[in-house]
């Protein structure tokens, strides 16, 4: 009896608690409720309704048909999809790579808090806050290969003769990663600077005392504690550069071909654009996308184990 | 201290958020767009009742402009009808286009790219004019030029869209230069000519000949092809023929107008500023850059002057001839109206309207209709030199597959310009994804 009483008094207590906790609560999803209805509107439902697609054939205006595995089969014999998926490796490789290696060294050379280096980031960080669109209709013209362009200008000051940087297809990858990196770098250098900010000092100083070089200070101390910022650098660049889409659409596209003489231009998302958008083979444009999304979200699994293993 | 909000709390804050969120969505109900909402309203009725046409006009602003002068008209003559014109960056335009065909919302009629009738037709995007609106098209079957008219009507002989402009190559030429250079003002009228005239204004010191609409693509390429006598597919789209020993000659001549006459390779050749300088006597490109030359490069006003492609072995100087059609969305509610419009285009009086407007906007316009080119307003060698074209045209390929295998042909064309590829090889390349693709 005794027993039961005491049982029963512990589920009312359980009930109070859970009302208690969902009164506490409610509030809270009632307040996220409009970005919640929001973010499964404009982001859950495409997401899941590409995700459906890219079994389908589905031209955009008759009812989708569906085709089970065929469109994710197509894309390994598809000649365009993989030139544009080792285009985008490559690319990625390259951008990711130097866009944070030359991030750090400017933020390293430019971080201390002098006139002349506030100047310099502030120089550095202007690409990043001008409009991609405008900057790469620039690039086009840069790269022109009459003589009104500036890369032939300049080589025409050295002497040298005039080249059609955007009808060769061995300038085509420098022309993109040097875009890219003119784009990204001050963005990178600002964050390795808050990273670098974040590092004590006294950590340095101790170091110096106990005669740690210059160089194994920034080896022992600087990266280890730059990790994060490393990691996140890393990773939003992954994802960036794999998305890759004004640059090419602008700078190399021409009547038929989207991705510039013989494709050397030719990338994942302007491929995934073209075959959705031009050749209305959106249910292969969304397998497509959901390969490019399984890639990324591979690398940045990736990326985090290996950044937590090194933290344990 | 408690930080925990408790429901007394926030039910306001949540509940006038909300409210703002409700009267904001109901704002941007009633601030919408008329097109939906008129749209829903209206019924195809007759002439007595207000009918609005909403129509998205691919091009520039002028070049919207340029069709309203036909709305304009079309209005004055029914005065039941309220056409907006919107137009749409090319860029933009074909994504836009099939946005709307898949919401069924949007224009009632759209102007695009030549092959854009068929695309979205096929894909139940657009009315069959030709079903729906047989005597309209027995109309203008009668008075288009027929060699555009070949490229809008599908292998099933569908018509979702009609020429209602055109586009033509033309040889640009400064007879000043030439008569200084080659001691002659004539332009080049053959591929031997051609090579020996670029050579002498390189031999004078300045760059030569530069191809601009289209340049390494198939468009130039389609040029020397048909002036060679080849054809991408036979008449009937049965065959392919891309490889055919007509088509290896013009690939061959096409090549060597870049690597050994150094034509420039860029995407889009400053040919206007050639011009100017004197560094590009001749050139080739698409006839609206007649119609602001003048405007743009007022140094060159009068001293250039136009005259057809120079023709291959076969003594044709045919060239691609494009242009822009309109047509009726399938969902569109007041089709009837939207016809008759189409049908407008090809009146005298709108082609004399819409000449007029186009020479006030320094717009090149070439009506479709083959007997209105007199009505170009231009000078009179220029007017001569595009009828000559006109009478030598021919227009892209309406064969299944075309679309899909123009990419993989120009991609063949590049590696034979950019690699130095045997022509015969990669046309053979070119034809077995044609043939593929004819016969999916």
């Amino acid at each position: 009896m005794h027993i039961s009483t005491a049982h029963h008094k512990t589920n009312a207590l359980q009930r109070y608690l859970r009302i208690a906790q969902l009164r506490r609560s409610l509030p809270l999803y009632i307040l996220l409720a409009p970005f919640l209805g929001l973010f499964a509107l404009f982001v859950l439902w495409p997401i899941s309704n590409s995700f459906y697609l890219s079994f389908t054939e589905y031209n955009g205006i008759r009812s989708p048909a569906f085709v089970g595995l065929q469109n994710y089969m197509r894309l390994a014999e598809d000649a365009r999809f993989i030139t544009a998926l080792g285009n985008t490796t490559t690319y990625v490789l390259l951008v990711v790579t130097l866009n944070t290696s030359i991030g750090l060294l400017l933020a390293l050379s430019l971080r201390r808090q002098t006139v002349v280096n506030q100047i310099c980031r502030v120089l550095f960080f202007l690409p990043a806050v001008t409009s991609a669109v405008a900057m790469n209709v620039l690039w086009r013209w840069i790269f022109s290969g009459e003589d009104y362009g500036l890369g032939n200008t300049i080589r025409g000051f050295l002497g040298l003769p005039p080249v059609t940087f955007l009808a060769d297809t061995s300038w085509t990858m420098p022309i993109l990663v040097l875009m890219a990196l003119w784009g990204g770098l001050g963005f990178t250098m600002i964050l390795f600077l808050a990273g670098l900010q974040s590092i004590p000092a006294s950590l340095h100083e101790a170091a110096a005392i106990d005669g740690a070089s210059e160089r194994q200070r920034f080896w022992y101390i600087t990266l280890p504690l730059l990790r994060p910022t490393l990691l996140y650098v890393v990773i939003t660049g992954l994802v960036t550069a794999f998305q890759v889409f004004e640059a090419v659409y602008i700078v190399f596209r021409s009547v038929e071909s989207i991705g510039g003489v013989l494709d050397s231009g030719l990338m994942l998302v302007p491929y995934l654009y073209d075959r959705g958008f031009n050749r209305f083979d959106l249910g292969y444009a969304s397998a497509i996308a959901w390969v490019l999304f399984a890639i990324i979200f591979v690398l940045t699994l990736a990326n985090l184990y290996v950044g937590r293993e090194r933290n344990a | 201290m408690n930080t925990r909000l408790s429901l007394k709390q926030v039910w306001k804050p949540a509940l006038s958020i909300m409210l703002v969120l409700l009267l904001l969505s109901a704002c941007g109900n009633t601030a919408a767009p008329t097109t939906s909402t008129s749209a829903d309203s209206e019924t195809d009725a007759p002439s007595s009742e207000p009918v609005t046409l909403t129509i998205w006009a691919t091009g520039d602003e002028d070049e919207g402009k340029l069709l309203f002068s036909a709305a304009e008209r079309f209005m004055a003559e029914n005065p039941n009808v309220t056409i907006e014109l919107q137009p749409i960056s090319w860029d933009d335009a074909h994504a836009k286009i099939l946005s709307a065909a898949t919401s069924g919302t949007g224009p009632d009629i759209i102007t695009g790219g030549l092959s854009w009738g068929i695309e979205f037709g096929q894909l139940g995007g657009m009315i069959d004019l030709r079903e729906n609106y047989p005597d309209i098209i027995a109309e203008i079957e009668q008075s288009v030029h027929q060699g555009i008219y070949q490229s809008v009507v599908s292998p099933e002989n569908e018509v979702y869209g009609v020429p209602w402009d055109l586009t033509i190559y033309q040889m640009f030429y400064r007879p000043d230069l030439l008569e200084e250079i080659t001691g002659s003002g004539e332009p080049p009228a053959t591929w031997d000519e051609l090579t020996t005239t670029i050579t002498q204004i390189q031999d004078s010191g300045k760059k030569g000949f530069a191809m601009q609409w289209g340049n390494t693509q198939w468009l130039q390429y389609f040029n020397f092809l048909t002036q060679a006598g080849g054809a991408l597919y036979d008449d009937t789209c049965s065959e392919v023929t891309i490889n055919s020993p007509e088509a290896v000659e013009a690939l061959t001549f096409y090549t060597d107008l870049y690597n050994t006459y150094n034509s420039p390779t860029d995407g889009w050749p400053d040919l206007e500023g050639g011009m100017e300088t004197g560094d590009y006597p001749i050139g080739y490109t698409g006839s609206w850059i007649a119609g602001s030359l003048d405007a743009s490069y007022p140094e060159l006003e009068g001293k250039w002057t136009l005259a057809p492609l120079a023709a291959g072995p076969t003594g044709d100087p045919t060239a691609f001839i494009g242009g822009r059609v309109i047509g009726i969305m399938s969902y569109s509610e007041v089709p009837d109206a939207a016809a008759e419009f189409i049908r407008s285009i090809y009146d005298d009086a709108t082609a004399d309207a819409m000449t007029a407007t186009a020479a006030e906007l320094n717009l090149f316009y070439i009506p479709p209709r083959a007997d209105f080119a007199d009505k170009i307003q231009a000078p009179e060698d220029r007017v001569e030199s595009i009828k000559t074209q006109l009478a030598n045209s021919k227009g892209p390929p309406n064969c299944n597959g075309w679309e899909e295998s123009s990419q993989v042909v120009e991609q063949k064309l590049q590696q034979v310009i950019f690699e130095g590829a045997d022509p015969q090889t990669a046309l053979d390349e070119a034809a077995v994804v044609m043939t593929q693709n004819l016969t999916q």
